[in-house]
This record gives C-alpha cells, structure tokens and sequence, in this order.
C-alpha cells in the first residue's frame, strides 16, 4: 500500500546496508555527535567525524562555514560531490540530521541517514573501531547551495508567521510555554525571554523517532504531523527549536520521509528571537 | 537542605570553619580572597595545576585523547555508596546522570563520583578532577578556579554550548565541600 511508504525512502539506509558498504569507495560514513568523544570511543568502521560545532560552524560569526571552507571539509574528510554520505550519531540522530541539512544547505546531492542512529549500531553490537581513518584528499567543488529552500531568517520568519502559515516549535513543552528557557537537564544557552512564536505548534522532536532510535512509520507520522497538527504537504512549514538542530530532525522528517517540498529550518531559533528587542513571542500552550 | 549552600558560599569570608582549617589564614589574602597564584600556595596543590597545564598545551585531538583516558580510568563507586546514587546526589546540570559524593577525614576531601562511559566528555572531566583533588584539603578544592573548563582549553574543544555542565560539576564539587565543612563544623 502506498500510505506505508515513506516519500523518499532511499536516504534512510538500514545497519545492515550500511554493514555491507563499509569499504565500498563511493560511501563516506561520518558520525556527527553531541558528545563529540563518543567518536574516539569507538566508531563504525572508516567513519569519520564531523563536529556540528568544530567543523560546520564558523568560529567567529554565528553562521555556517563558507563554500571554500566547507570544499576543504569534504576533502579532508575524502568526500567527493558524487560520494554517498551516510549520517549517524547520538541523540537518535538529532546531530546527524543537523549534518545532514548543513550539507544540503552547500548542496550536496546524495546525503543519507542511517536509520536507527549510533544508539542502535551499539545496541546490536555491530563492529566498531577506534582507529581515525584518513582518505586521500578529494576535489570537492560546491555546486549552487540550497539555502534558499531550506534556511530561513528573522524577517521572513516574522512574515511568516503574520501571515499565519505553519510555524513548528519542536522543543519540549516547558520551553514552548515559556517556564523553562532550556531543556529539562541542559544548561541554559543564553535567551532573554521564554515563550514561543506566536501561532507556533508544539511538537517535540523525539516524537518522530522510536526508541530504538528508528524513525517512526509513515503512517505515524502523518498522526502526528496532519492528524494533529493538520499540516498538508502543500504547505510552507518553518520549524524551530533553541539553536536549530532538533528542527533539523523535523525539517528532515517533513522533507524527506513525507515528503514536503517546503520545509525550512530557522536555524536562528530560540536563541536568536527570545533576545530579539520587539520579536513578537506568545507564553503558555 | 535546611540552608541554602550558595548563599554562605557568597559570604565566604565569614564562612565559620575557615579560621578552623589549617594554614588557612596564612593562604588568606589581605582582603579575603583566596590567592591561587601565590607561588607558594601553587606548591601545594601541584596536582591540579599539572594537569591544567598539560590540558592547555594539548592541541584538539590530545585533548580529546586524554579526557577519555580519564574517562577510562574514573574508579568504580564504592559500594557502599552505589545504593545512595539518587537525585540528592546527583548533578542537576549535566542532562546525562552524574553522581558525586563528598566526605571529609580530617581536612582531607575524599571525592567519588559515577557518570556513564556513555557520556564520555562528562565522565572524562569529573575523573581529572578527583585525580586533581587527590589528598585535596577543604581549601584547596574551594580555590579551584571557576574557570577551570576554559583553563584547560575544554570550552575551545567542545564548544561553549558544550562546557556548561562541565562548569555544574565543579560549582556541586565545591558547594557539597562547603556543606561538609560546615556540618563538620556545627
């Protein structure tokens, strides 16, 4: 039956494919962690690391690593344009997918998540190994970025949300109300206000995943996304959570599972508006 | 707890056990802040200070590479203290559970803690600092720098986003001494 498919089933690959690819040349495997120690732990076999914070993120500016840097990351990490790069790492997945969409922001055409995330390549007790692999250098060249269809800023979120279209808040429900500024057990990152955009929904990330770190069937997740939150993939939906990661899982799910081609990510998020002098914010549920 | 641990830490030139402790007012500056940088008093406590030193001159990797030596050797908790592993013990700011104990024989702190190899960065860190406060005195683990994280050039490797659950451990390390010393001293 078709409604048990996902939109684009082919960027999730299972443990077991992933087992089969490990030294296939075409497949780059990068872990993108939270914890970026768990890397030198133990790792897939010929994985390599790619730190969301370290590697993706210009130290200076609050923005993301520009085209030349970005070429000398693939190549360094022996990614080529046409190379297949699976993501995995802790979190179910979460820093994975904020990888994942970097990548897209420069364009990189084949970019997968391994379903199930570290949490279930441990839990299988699948080989790993500890050894830091190198990769002769490649030639990467970033072909025209994404950002326009995946990347939203300030300003057009605001219209956005004036215009009443779909807006995602995909953090915890105590931050969505405005009583915490953080997550429950994490440290507070520096907003000045608490609350929400107003005419935001609340949907929690990890809604969309299982716990063995599998994401959640389609059909599931039309429960919650059109059943519930009534969204249609017609629709222009903005995801957001504190610093745009957790909405990058939301953004991959809506995107590439079912299949909406207009989702963006406002990567600003919370700590951007909650310190934005007259940002519009609404508290309670 | 009957008293709140950071409002007597804000007064802790008046805290009542301080004059108690030996050689604590020979360390004690003119204006009641205790000097870290004194020569002197650096001799003293060598271990921590090894160990921040070292973690500066790392660069990324070795950095990387000696937190999960640490992580690796953090001793097992006693197991007279694995059945008290609940929420009064825990550290609130780290999301992952982290547990810390603190006992006093004579000046000396004794320090146990647990954290999952599963969250190596913040196991890593509490072993270099029980190792650092190895045969530690009350003073010398309440003059740790605050900014220890930074110090050791951890919030460079991790990230600031990263490091401030790293800091909790040490603000709980020290407020649980102060407590001890206190309830020692009543």
């Amino acid at each position: 039956m078709a409604e048990t498919q996902y939109a684009h089933p082919e960027v999730l690959v299972s443990a077991d494919w992933v087992e089969a690819h490990l030294n296939d040349p075409k497949v780059r495997i990068v872990e993108s962690d939270e914890d970026i120690l768990l890397y030198d732990l133990g790792h897939v076999p010929g994985a390599v690391r790619i730190d969301w914070q370290g590697d993706l993120q210009d130290q200076l500016r609050r923005d993301y690593i520009d085209a030349e840097k970005f070429e000398a990351l693939c190549s360094r990490s022996g990614i080529a344009n046409e190379t297949t790069v699976v993501f995995y790492g802790d979190k179910l997945n979460w820093w994975a997918c904020y990888a994942f969409w970097a990548f897209k922001l420069f364009g990189h055409k084949d970019c997968r998540i391994l379903n199930g995330s570290r949490k279930l390549w441990m839990d299988q007790k699948r080989p790993t190994s500890t050894e830091i692999p190198s990769y002769p250098p490649t030639n990467y060249k970033v072909q025209g970025g994404n950002e326009d269809q995946i990347r939203i800023f300030r300003d057009a979120v605001e219209a956005h949300a004036k215009a009443g279209l779909p807006l995602l808040d995909v953090r915890s429900p105590k931050e969505f109300t405005g009583e915490t500024l953080h997550m429950e057990d994490y440290p507070q990152e520096g907003a000045l206000r608490g609350g929400h955009i107003p005419g935001a929904k609340n949907v929690p990330w990890s809604r969309a995943v299982n716990e063995d770190g599998t994401f959640k069937s389609p059909d599931e997740l039309r429960a919650i996304f059109e059943q519930e939150c009534g969204l249609k993939p017609s629709d222009s939906v903005v995801a957001y959570c504190r610093i745009g990661e957790r909405s990058s899982l939301t953004w991959f799910v809506l995107t590439y599972l079912l299949g909406y081609p207009n989702v963006k990510n406002y990567d600003g998020s919370w700590t951007e508006w909650g310190n934005l002098v007259r940002a519009p914010i609404a508290r309670g549920a | 707890m009957p008293f709140s641990v950071f409002g007597l830490y804000a007064r802790q030139p008046v805290l009542p056990w301080l004059g108690s402790a030996p050689g604590a007012l020979r360390r004690k500056s003119e204006n009641g802040i205790l000097k870290t940088n004194n020569p002197e008093y650096r001799d003293q406590m060598p271990k921590l200070d090894d160990i921040i030193a070292e973690m500066a001159d790392c660069d990324r990797q070795e950095r990387i590479d000696l937190l999960l030596d640490y992580a690796r050797a953090l001793p097992p908790l006693p197991e007279r203290l694995e059945a008290h592993k609940d929420a009064s013990h825990r550290v609130e700011e780290c999301q992952s559970p982290v547990y810390l104990f603190v006992e006093l024989k004579g000046d000396q702190v004794e320090l146990f803690a647990d954290a999952p190899i599963e969250a190596p960065t913040v196991r890593g860190f509490v072993s270099m600092l029980l190792k650092g406060l190895e045969d530690a005195s009350v003073e010398d683990v309440l003059s740790v720098p605050n900014d220890l994280v930074t110090q050791c050039g951890l919030s460079e490797t991790l990230g600031m986003l990263r490091v401030r659950g790293l800091g909790g451990v040490l603000r709980r390390i020290k407020s649980e001494v102060t407590r001890a010393a206190i309830e020692r001293a009543s």
